[in-house]
């Protein structure tokens, strides 16, 4: 029983890491309070939704596709929208980010319609799995050893490549990077591109936790903010840490007290930010 | 601003000032003639945004149905149809309400896709005197909030005492419900573990999840630890999916558990996608609810028919028809009326009667203001493909205790 929970918690977990990477990226990078990452789900979830139903196309191709559309949305935003706000105030920010949300919510109910959607998995990641005594399907475990060698291979890539300690640089001081030679605003449009990209992924994989629904963005963003207080916003262990821990959180709060919602993982949140301190899972250095 | 009478009234005669003024005030009472020729005002107050934005479009498919089928005109009188969208939310249900009887003087409040939205509406509709047919909204505490509310859906206790006494009947002793977190939950709760229990059974695992962001592998879980013979759910349509997927990852039935609940999980609306989705996992899943498309009765396939027909090849949800028999059954109070619509006449022509709907035999229960109807146990079948509510048993026109 304990595993199944623990289990599905984390699966969870992993999969709200996925979509709340950007947002911890463009807080470092750009100070830009990103709050619509929801957003990039949702044009994920969607677009798998009408790949799937209309065009025949099987989830494993769907899954490139909804990560290129993301990146592509994510890029195309940051130039022509986002980037001009970036000197503005953290208020604005918001204030932009919520507009956001709130145009994708009309669209979508627009046009994909008001009540929430679902896809079919193949049948071969529908089967249960019994393992350690707990009966998990074959997509929830294959959903965690991906995101855990994703997690693995981006920290990986952050500490032992060039690139990442550009992209360190570049999150600690910008302008002395920029003075050094690399192209900032590039490596930051190419990041967030990418974080969209993985939002958008997450997305479709959302749709067989949540289902996908015009306002599944406003909903997910008071779940980023709880992920980005506990995790802090400096990098990836601190989100993969935070987002673990409201993954099992929900779950088990929702086992041991069905009819309280979120209340179990908002009051452990709270006792944690208020007796240890906010960004509780973030390391001591800058971008870890 | 000072009050005075303009000067024109001080220069006119005294007597004639009175004369005048009473003579309008005779023509003003006289009884207005103009009955059969003045229209029949509807208001109708319904969620078309947000979540429940699914249920104002099926409600106002099936009223314009009724409407265009009988030319919109009943008993001789032009029909408006006055549509309102309260967002799904109280205040402003309230507020048209009052702004329609107040300012385009309805004759008739049609509507309320949720408990707390006929709630806000009931006192306005009490004091205006105006009948408030509830087509949507399950629980008993709206009837009893208004003398002049009239349900035509269904409450959900209805569904779920007979559901209730087919799980014993199959021969289950024990049972666990789940339900949502909100009045209708708690109700079809009461209403299947009470006659459960009064048959002989036990529930002694009852699990209520969060309305909104429902997290049902968790509760689940807690089923399948208890084991019983039988589980009783209701979830709102617009949740199925996630039910269902979060059923099948729990393995309840591979674990001999049956699953049963309201017809609302497997409505006519959500069915076809479920069905592409879910496929062989969701057959035999057996529902109770009064509608299904595959009902017996003669008016129902040429109903659905005339659905599909104006709706894109649309099913009829339960919710298109409770909009439907709220316009047939207006339309047949007219009549009895002779095409009066004030509102004590035009309630009294309403309880007590009754209608032949796509649904069956449907009644307005006297006391209860409830509707009487034949519930069915339907199980999920699969027919060219397609996914359907096969009715097996009937439970014949269940009839609620007044409050």
């Amino acid at each position: 029983m304990i595993m199944t929970l623990l289990l599905n918690g984390l699966s969870y977990g992993l999969v709200l890491f996925l979509l709340s990477l950007g947002l911890a990226l463009s807080l470092t990078i750009a100070k830009f309070v990103n709050l619509a990452q929801g957003l990039f789900a949702m044009q994920g979830g969607y677009l798998g939704y009408v790949l799937m139903t209309r065009c025949g196309l099987s989830f494993y191709a769907c899954l490139p596709v909804c990560f290129g559309a993301g990146a592509l949305t994510g890029l195309l935003l940051e130039a022509l929208l986002l980037r001009h706000f970036y000197a503005r105030s953290p208020l604005e920010h918001a204030g932009v980010s919520l507009g956001l949300i709130f145009m994708a919510a009309g669209y979508a109910e627009h046009v994909m319609g008001p009540s929430p959607l679902f896809i079919a998995l193949p049948k071969l990641l529908q089967t249960p799995l019994t393992l350690f005594g707990a009966t998990i399907s074959l997509y929830r475990l294959a959903l965690m050893a991906c995101c855990t060698v994703l997690a693995a291979l981006l920290q990986s890539a952050m500490h032992h490549t060039p690139l990442g300690a550009q992209f360190r640089a570049a999150s600690e001081n910008p302008a002395l990077a920029r003075a050094l030679g690399i192209n900032v605003p590039f490596l930051f449009s190419a990041s967030f591109a990418f974080c969209c990209g993985l939002a958008g992924l997450g997305g479709l994989c959302t749709m067989d936790f949540l289902g996908m629904d015009p306002l599944f963005a406003l909903r997910f963003m008071g779940i980023a903010l709880v992920i980005a207080s506990l995790g802090g916003v400096r990098g990836l262990t601190g989100t993969l840490c935070a987002a673990l821990f409201v993954g099992v959180c929900s779950s088990v709060g929702a086992y041991v007290l069905p009819s309280s919602g979120t209340l179990v993982l908002d009051v452990c949140a709270l006792v944690l930010l208020l007796s240890v301190s906010p960004e509780i899972f973030a390391r001591g250095s800058r971008f870890s | 601003m000072i009050f005075s009478l303009p000067s024109v009234f001080t220069r006119l005669p005294r007597r004639a000032l009175v004369i005048g003024l009473a003579s309008a005030f005779i023509c003003a009472c006289s009884p207005a003639p103009m009955h059969a020729a003045e229209p029949f005002r509807i208001g109708l107050i319904l969620p078309f945004s947000g979540l429940s934005a699914s249920t104002g479009a099926y409600q106002l498919a099936g009223a314009t149905l009724y409407l265009k089928q009988h030319k919109n005109m009943f008993a001789g009188r032009a029909v408006e149809l006055l549509v309102r969208d309260d967002q799904g939310a109280p205040e402003i249900t309230r507020r048209h309400a009052a702004e329609l009887i107040a300012n385009d003087h309805v004759d008739v409040l049609v509507g309320f896709g949720l408990t707390p939205l006929a709630l806000a509406a009931a006192p306005i509709a009490t004091a205006a005197k105006i009948p408030m047919l509830v087509s949507v909204a399950s629980s008993r505490k709206i009837t009893a909030a208004s003398p002049f509310i009239v349900r035509t859906n269904l409450a959900l206790a209805q569904a779920a005492e007979p559901m209730a006494r087919w799980c014993f009947e199959k021969g289950y002793r024990t049972a666990a419900t789940l339900v949502l977190n909100y009045a209708p939950g708690h109700e079809a709760e009461e209403a299947f573990a009470g006659v459960f229990e009064m048959l002989g059974g036990h529930t002694p695992t009852r699990l209520q999840v969060a309305a909104q962001t429902p997290d049902f592998a968790s509760a689940l879980l807690r089923v399948k630890e208890a084991h019983p013979d039988v589980l009783f759910v209701f979830v709102a349509s617009s949740q199925s999916g996630v039910f269902f997927r979060q059923l099948q990852d729990s393995g309840l039935r591979q674990a001999g558990i049956a699953v049963t609940g309201t017809g609302d999980v497997v409505d006519e609306d959500v069915l076809p996608a479920l069905g592409a989705a879910y496929g062989e996992s969701l057959l035999g899943f057996v529902s109770a609810h009064p509608y299904s498309v595959l009902n017996d009765t003669a008016q129902n396939p040429p109903f659905v028919a005339a659905f599909a027909a104006d709706n894109d090849g649309r099913r009829p949800s339960s919710l298109a028809v409770g909009a439907y028999d709220a316009m047939g059954l207006l339309d047949h109070a007219l009549q009895k009326t002779g095409g009066a619509g004030d509102g004590q006449a035009l309630l009294d022509a309403l309880t007590g009667l009754t209608l032949e709907s796509p649904r069956g035999m449907i009644g307005v229960d006297r006391q209860s203001h409830e509707l009487v109807q034949d519930v069915f146990v339907r199980t999920v079948i699969s027919r060219n493909g397609a996914f359907y509510n096969l009715p097996i048993a009937r439970y014949a026109q269940i009839r609620l205790p007044p409050q």
